[in-house]
């Protein structure tokens, strides 16, 4: 029970919203579901907080990823990266061109040192590639979640706290 | 329209008439669900952004007592005044909370 002016009160602060029934059946962006939307003062948040709902699992983990030692790491490393696999993007380009055109180019590689070492580089680039890729997006994803959360939890504290 | 027939239904009931049917012989959940629903649309014109909330902490009382502030308007207006002061206080604990965390 929660105290009010030192009044105590029956009322539960944490009870479950109650959503009408009529209200749940409406399926997303259906016209119903934008007339909700466009004459309900309530039901834009309500709708938002389910699909941040939904989201959450996906933040939660990304979260864990970053909240880890992950975070440093992933800063440093595209910009260290940036210009290796712009190098190397373009060496691809290049082999794949002189495969396409000559065998030879081809078969003397390994004879060549200077681009035996590209070959090499070419590995690990696409080595290293395929993580970030799949990285990246991530990344991308969870910036924007992060900062709604971080706005939205950071206006209440300034309002009640002034600095 | 359908706001209107359920609030007559739950009013006839509430009043001892004899309605069309007996919310008495329904489930229980289902007694809820339908007071809920008309308990909702009468908070929304008091408090259109939190009548999900404040018709959620209401319908926790006592069924006699959540009857009985459908058919009085004005002890009905207190228990909505009196969600929202409980619903504004519990807002200023958590960010007493977060706050805390913080720290």
């Amino acid at each position: 029970m929660a105290m009010v002016s030192g009044r105590r009160s029956t009322l539960n602060p944490d009870a479950p919203l109650f959503i009408p029934a009529a209200v749940r059946q409406v399926e997303d962006f259906s016209p119903e579901w934008w007339q909700l939307v466009t004459t309900s003062t309530w039901y834009p948040d309500y709708w938002i907080s389910q699909q941040q709902q939904g989201a959450d699992g996906f933040y939660d983990n990304g979260e864990n990823e970053n909240g880890g030692g992950h975070i440093d790491v992933a800063d440093l490393l595209p910009e260290s990266f940036d210009f290796d696999d712009m190098e190397d993007f373009f060496d691809t380009d290049a082999a794949e061109f002189d495969q396409g055109f000559d065998g030879r180019m081809y078969y003397q590689a390994p004879s060549e040192f200077g681009f035996g070492k590209n070959g090499e580089m070419v590995k690990k680039s696409s080595g290293n590639r395929s993580p970030r890729s799949i990285v990246e997006p991530a990344k991308y994803a969870e910036k924007p979640a992060k900062w709604g959360n971080q706005r939205v939890a950071a206006a209440p504290r300034n309002i009640h706290q002034p600095r | 329209m359908n706001r209107l027939c359920f609030f007559n239904k739950v009013v006839k009931v509430a009043r001892g008439d004899s309605p069309p049917f007996d919310l008495a012989s329904l489930p229980p959940k289902e007694q809820r669900d339908l007071i809920g629903e008309t308990l909702f649309f009468m908070v929304e014109e008091l408090e259109p952004q939190f009548a999900p909330k404040i018709t959620g902490m209401i319908l926790e009382l006592d069924q006699d007592k959540v009857l009985h502030l459908l058919v009085t308007p004005k002890a009905f207006k207190e228990m909505v005044k009196e969600a929202m002061e409980v619903l504004a206080h519990s807002f200023l604990q958590q960010m007493k909370i977060a706050r805390g965390k913080r720290c």
